[in-house]
């Protein structure tokens, strides 16, 4: 009987050692893509394009919460026959999703963008991986959105173009 | 002596059960990122058009599909339109006719000019752009009702193309 008593005594104090129970810690994030059209997080239209583009359009964040993260690769393509140099910025929305609010104010000094310019070779695939870092202190009530801008920085014209990607964030229910 | 061990037991056992539930719970709270598999580009064309000179409360315009967004997509977009207001040595101000005040309108392949560009934001050009159709867009320029002076007026639009 004693020998279990410290048997049990030791398995608790292995736990003690393998767990944090206090704080949750994001884990290791593996993207995932919704449905089976394209078996890798970059698709391309099946003939080449000659303008800029990036993939995927949408991400949806699950089980977000003050002091997490999420990672958000995105790949950039300079479909043209210049270099160009791509711009990426964190966005408010133009519209959000039905159940979504607009993000909040300080939502800008969550997302981590590695590269706010990028030069692309003709032709050139690139990943960028963003990080949505929500501050421990920080709050959000609703499920929100907000929006990557992608520009291609070498427009001179009048009229300029813009890509977006959309992020929704759902918040973790506790 | 069996008491001591019996409760010795028990702590124990509330020990290790009381760390070990939390780790046996703490995977249905992982964040999850998903990906919608998606493609989104646009270009258009022209990138320019000059208004050239303007008359006091005129509201000149180009011709309707003017300008082509070509839509290189995979999804459905939705296409916003805005702008950085009025630059130059001595700028208007942007907003409604008024003063030396002007904006500029837009509408998609119509002509009818009901969508206002903003400065600062963008306002929804056109609803839903079906994976290769492009969408076809003009502008006009509601003039200021007087003008104080001559200096040339430029500004830069931008449209956005987001999934829908």
């Amino acid at each position: 009987m004693r020998k279990l008593v410290i048997a049990l005594l030791l398995g608790s104090l292995l736990l003690v050692g393998c767990s944090s129970p206090s704080v949750i810690e994001p884990t290791e994030v593996e993207v995932v893509m919704e449905g089976n059209i394209y078996a890798t997080p970059v698709d391309y239209p099946t003939t080449e394009k000659a303008s800029v583009g990036f993939s995927p359009g949408k991400f949806t964040i699950g089980n977000f919460a003050s002091g997490r993260e999420a990672d958000l690769p995105i790949t950039l393509h300079n479909g043209g026959d210049k270099a160009c140099t791509i711009a990426v910025a964190y966005r408010n929305p133009d519209f959000v999703g039905e159940g979504y609010v607009v993000a909040p104010k300080e939502a800008e000094n969550w997302l981590v963008i590695p590269e706010f310019l990028l030069e692309l070779k003709p032709k050139e695939k690139r990943e960028t991986i963003l990080t949505l870092d929500m501050p421990r202190d920080a709050e959000a009530i609703d499920n929100w959105e907000f929006w990557v801008s992608i520009k291609d920085a070498s427009q001179t014209g009048m009229v300029q173009t813009e890509g977006c990607v959309r992020v929704f964030v759902n918040m973790l229910n506790e | 002596m069996k008491r001591k061990l019996l409760l010795s037991f028990t702590l124990a056992l509330v020990l290790m059960l009381s760390l070990a539930i939390p780790v046996l719970a703490a995977t249905s709270d992982e964040v999850t990122v998903t990906a919608t598999p998606s493609y989104i580009s646009i270009s258009n064309l022209p990138a320019t058009f000059d208004f050239a000179t303007v008359d006091e409360s005129g509201t000149p315009n180009t011709t309707t599909g003017w300008f082509t967004i070509t839509n290189d997509s995979t999804v459905d977009i939705v296409v916003s339109i805005g702008c950085d207001g009025w630059a130059g040595t001595t700028p208007w101000t942007y907003g409604a006719a008024g003063a030396d005040t002007g904006q500029l309108k837009a509408s998609d392949n119509d002509g009818v000019y009901d969508v206002t560009v903003p400065n600062g934001s963008s306002a929804a050009l056109h609803t839903t752009s079906t994976p290769g159709t492009n969408v076809l867009w003009e502008l006009q320029l509601d003039c200021p009702t007087t003008f104080s002076h001559g200096a040339e007026q430029t500004t830069t639009v931008t449209v956005s193309a987001a999934a829908s």
